[in-house]
């Protein structure tokens, strides 16, 4: 039976009873997900940035104070700090999973085309080809075979006469790069989805 | 959550590992509290009322004993230096005449019985040891006191005095006809300096040097009395060397090589007790003639040299010295003051049972 207690109930519930936190992160953990997916463009660094906000969240718990605002709106203020230290550093930070003790973990193969469905690429698709002009040449050709043409990863290695990793290695790679020049021309992949949810 | 991406639901099970992890640790902290709670106060209380009960004992030990302070301060600058062996002296050392008996320790209690006919040198170096040691005794009027004097003195000159100042230590080393076995100095402007003086001139020299010095930073002059060591090493010296007259009588006498051989071999170890003994005789009476004086000279406004410590700072093996007494003296003080507190609670215990064992009884009638 689902938990009728609201976000900022169970955020302050966990300080005392931190099994309730797990039921904050079922609730939101898809959403932020795609969250950093559509501004990172990247799906190893969404997955890991999601994992970080969420172990910097149940870490920082007890610091959280009810001011009447939905509780998710801070979990997202975590959320906005880490993307920011992402951006800057170009790493994924690692301190409160380690403070937790929490494993560090590999994104599944399965889960890369998961999370980019994640991502809707339409509105930026224009902007994507420009950018790509910027890009190293193996990178650009992963990118436009499997972003622009929509090819799936085991047509992209074999046109790019590689094995399926090393492709979704140049993908990953080439959109991370791609996100951060985006970044720079002040083109933002988010939608409106995200916004709300941020709010 | 309704989702089909592996990762999230691995990043779950960590969660709630985590936050199992989390709870343990919270009960864990909370049964810990709690039992801290339930038993740290009544230890509390009894450590702190024990405690309270021995500072108060030490208080009273203390103003029993008339003061630690005082005690010390009579002690003189080097309080650690055990008494019997190091006996501080004033400046004008009218404090170091000592006293020339000889320790019951220094010589063993002598043998019952007289002389024999045999040779045993044992027994008859003890006895006549004992009359010599009476004899030196008796004769205390005499100027037979031995007293090693060394000190230590620290002044401060004007800026730019300190070539001065190290000119006129040597001048007053000379004039007293001693002079600066070792010296040390530090940019020139502070050094320390150590002089051999006569100890006759000893607390004029002193003296001198206190001249010298726009303020004394600190100043130690102490006694060692080895009169009794004196007196003892001159009777054996004595004895010996009779002894060895003897022998040397024996053996013009002896008729037989067995007899030339074993009285050789016999004056032969008195010889050598007799150079090891004068030896330590002459070794007495260097140091009690001259004394050991070290001196630190620093400008006013001189940084602290490291090489200064030994002769500022008294060393490690002192501090740990005084730092033992200290803790016995307080030891003691406690032990006193228990002396005076227990029979006084027991008196108010005896009162207080009295007066509620009336009240209880009239209550009851």
């Amino acid at each position: 039976m689902e938990d009728q207690r609201s976000d900022s109930e169970l955020l302050t519930v966990s300080a005392t009873e931190p099994g309730a936190f797990a039921v904050l992160y079922r609730r939101h953990a898809e959403d932020l997900l795609r969250y950093f997916a559509r501004r990172t463009l990247d799906p190893e660094a969404a997955a890991e940035l999601t994992a970080e906000t969420f172990a910097q969240a149940f870490a920082s718990r007890t610091t959280y104070r009810d001011t009447g605002a939905n509780g998710v709106a801070w979990i997202y203020g975590v959320a906005r700090h880490q993307l920011g230290r992402f951006f800057r550093s170009g790493r994924v930070d690692r301190a409160a999973r380690r403070r937790l003790g929490m494993p560090e973990r590999e994104l599944p193969p399965a889960d890369f085309e998961r999370i980019e469905d994640l991502v809707d690429f339409a509105p930026i698709r224009g902007a994507v080809a420009e950018a790509l002009a910027t890009l190293r040449e193996d990178h650009r050709d992963a990118l436009r075979l499997r972003v622009i043409e929509q090819l799936p990863y085991p047509e992209v290695a074999r046109a790019l006469s590689c094995t399926e990793e090393n492709a979704r290695q140049r993908v990953s790679r080439g959109l991370r790069r791609l996100a951060l020049v985006l970044q720079e021309k002040g083109l933002q992949p988010a939608t409106e989805a995200t916004t709300e949810m941020e709010t | 959550m309704n989702t089909d991406i592996e990762y999230l639901k691995q990043l779950e099970t960590d969660l709630k590992d985590a936050a199992a992890r989390e709870s343990t640790r919270m009960e864990r902290a909370t049964l810990q509290g709690a039992i801290r709670k339930n038993t740290g106060r009544g230890w509390t209380k009894v450590v702190g009322v024990a405690a309270a009960f021995l500072v108060v004992a030490g208080a009273i030990g203390f103003l029993a004993q008339g003061g630690l302070v005082s005690e010390s301060a009579t002690s003189g600058a080097a309080g650690f230096a055990p008494q019997e062996q190091r006996r501080p002296v004033g400046r004008d050392g009218g404090g170091a005449s000592a006293s020339a008996a000889p320790g019951p320790e220094a010589v063993p209690a002598p043998a019952t019985g007289g002389s024999s006919v045999g040779f045993d040198p044992a027994t008859d170096l003890d006895d006549s040891l004992k009359n010599q040691r009476e004899t030196a005794a008796r004769g205390q009027q005499q100027d037979l006191s031995k007293i090693i004097r060394d000190g230590r003195i620290g002044i401060v000159v004007p800026d730019n005095k300190f070539g001065d100042a190290v000119g006129d230590l040597t001048f007053i080393a000379e004039k007293y006809g001693g002079f600066v076995i070792s010296s040390s100095t530090n940019n020139d402007r502070s050094g320390t300096f150590v002089l051999r003086i006569p100890a006759k001139r000893f607390d004029r020299a002193i003296s001198d040097i206190r001249d010298l010095a726009m303020h004394v930073r600190f100043q130690e002059i102490n006694g060692d009395d080895v009169t009794a060591e004196f007196i003892d090493q001159q009777a054996r010296l004595r004895i010996l060397q009779a002894r060895k007259a003897l022998l040397f009588g024996l053996l013009q006498r002896a008729t037989t090589t067995e007899e030339v051989l074993r009285m050789s071999n016999q004056l032969d170890d008195v010889q050598l007790r007799i150079e090891q003994i004068q030896g330590q005789i002459n070794f007495i009476n260097d140091q009690v003639a001259e004394s050991t004086l070290r001196v630190s000279i620093q400008e006013q406004n001189a940084p602290k040299a490291a090489t200064q410590t030994d002769v500022d700072n008294p060393d490690l093996g002192s501090s740990v010295d005084l730092a033992v007494q200290g803790f016995l003296r307080i030891v003691g003080a406690v032990i006193v003051g228990l002396g005076y507190l227990i029979p006084l609670t027991l008196l108010g215990a005896i009162v207080w049972f009295v007066v509620w064992t009336v009240r209880r009884s009239r209550a009851i009638s």
